[in-house]
């Protein structure tokens, strides 16, 4: 069942991405809609199947993208186990939890991507890469983070209907 | 007898008095009476009308409240078919005009056979700027086949599936295509970046070049076909201590705005990497 979710939710996802909202720029920055979908069902403790959507969303991304799909793989299963790691060994508050994966989630799947395009010899300027791609696009995620957050916690309560102590 | 006899004479009287007042109201003579009567009595009437209105429009607007709902949701319905109508028209109106200025494009350079793809969609690395058209092997697309629009040099096929194809464009950084610069006939690299700059670098600093030259492609490593029009230089850096002078272009493609492309679809790219030798190490 929370495979099969991950496949409509993370194919829905990259469609999205693909074709709206990652035209939303801010200077080179663009939301990832992806991530916070991914995080939105990771950071939820009733949640199954979390390394199977980390893997959906990483090769729904390689499949769409021009870089070869094991990094975005690689990627979003890092993120998959930061938030994991968060939710069910730091914090147990939801918010500072999200806040905290998305920043981190941005940094590593742009981290390792400059990464991976400095070695194959792409000419990138870490400055430019900072302030110009991977600021404006931690802006735009924590943006958007609370809304998505919100219908993946809707989701899931449906999904996984909450106990009721009687 | 005596109880009877007086009655035909009223009778007859009042029929006379009743032939008077009619004689003298056709005649006009009792006007003056009938407006003096009738001066005090039509505000009276007035003001009964209206209250009598009033109180009529009272009773029957219900009615008359649904069937104007009713109405004006028809209206409200028609109004939005008709929107959506002329938002369908304006896009296909706009579609033409880029499918026209397509054409005559294709027909200006007839050497080249072309397919038209509609752009579905873009990379979601911002690192990366690709985008994603809706044409693909089934199509006859393949790898390095050149994409240009109406006005330009758009980049190249990447990858291609069967309905579908990513093409980098020229100004991904990864990017390099060699171009020539119009007038001065001096050859050069052009080179993107990740904030879709496009800059142009080994340009010989013996080279006379301005804002304002015309740059295409010059058709030099087989990547792309000659003579396709990049963009115009917008400003020239030339540093004396440097071998080269750079300078920065204005791409007559808005890559923002892209909604179809065309692919050459004879041009055969050259793979000239075989030629190339390798560094030897130095022992």
């Amino acid at each position: 069942m929370a495979t099969l979710l991950g496949v409509v939710f993370m194919g829905s996802a990259t469609i999205l991405q693909v074709t709206v909202v990652g035209r939303i720029n801010m200077l080179e920055g663009a939301a990832d809609l992806v991530l916070l979908v991914l995080l939105g069902w990771v950071l939820h403790a009733r949640a199954e199947g979390v390394w199977q959507w980390g893997v959906l969303a990483g090769a729904f991304i390689g499949i769409t993208s021009a870089q070869p799909v094991w990094l975005p793989i690689i990627s979003y299963l890092s993120i998959t186990a930061v938030g994991y790691l968060i939710q069910t060994r730091v914090w147990q508050i939801p918010l500072l939890n999200l806040l905290t994966t998305t920043i981190a989630g941005t940094l590593i799947i742009h981290s390792l991507t400059s990464v991976y395009l400095t070695v194959i010899g792409t000419p990138l300027q870490l400055s430019e890469i900072f302030n110009l791609v991977i600021l404006p696009s931690i802006f735009l995620n924590l943006l958007i983070a609370l809304p998505i957050y919100s219908v993946m916690t809707a989701i899931t309560n449906w999904v996984y209907p909450p106990e009721v102590e009687v | 007898m005596n109880s009877t006899s007086p009655r035909p004479w009223q009778s007859i009287t009042i029929v006379l008095i009743v032939i008077g007042i009619l004689a003298l109201a056709l005649g006009g003579y009792l006007t003056p009476i009938t407006r003096a009567v009738l001066t005090p009595i039509t505000p009276v009437q007035s003001w009964l009308s209206t209250r009598f209105q009033a109180f009529q429009t009272v009773f029957t607007a219900p009615n008359d409240t649904a069937l104007i709902q009713q109405r004006n949701a028809e209206l409200e319905a028609e109004i939005a078919r008709l929107q959506t109508q002329i938002i369908e028209l304006q896009q296909q109106v706009t579609e033409v005009e880029i499918l026209t200025s397509l054409l005559d494009f294709a027909k200006a350079q007839p050497e080249n056979d072309y397919e038209a793809a509609a752009v579905i969609g873009q990379d979601p690395s911002p690192f990366l700027k690709y985008i994603i058209i809706n044409k693909g092997s089934d199509d006859g697309l393949r790898r390095g086949m050149p994409v240009v629009s109406e006005q330009g040099l758009v980049g190249r096929i990447a990858a291609v599936t069967a309905n579908a194809a990513n093409v980098q464009l020229i100004t991904d950084p990864a990017a390099v295509v060699n171009v020539r610069i119009q007038p001065a006939e001096v050859d050069a690299t052009l080179q993107g970046s990740i904030t879709s700059e496009i800059t142009l670098d080994l340009i010989p600093q013996d080279a006379e070049i301005q804002p304002g030259d015309l740059i295409l492609t010059s058709g030099l490593g087989g990547n792309y076909p000659a003579n396709i029009l990049v963009g115009q230089i917008a400003s020239v850096r030339q540093q004396a201590t440097a071998l080269f002078q750079t300078a920065s272009v204005q791409p007559v493609v808005d890559f923002e705005r892209i909604e179809i492309v065309l692919i050459i679809v004879n041009f055969q790219p050259i793979d000239i990497s075989p030629l190339i030798p390798e560094p030897t190490p130095v022992p």
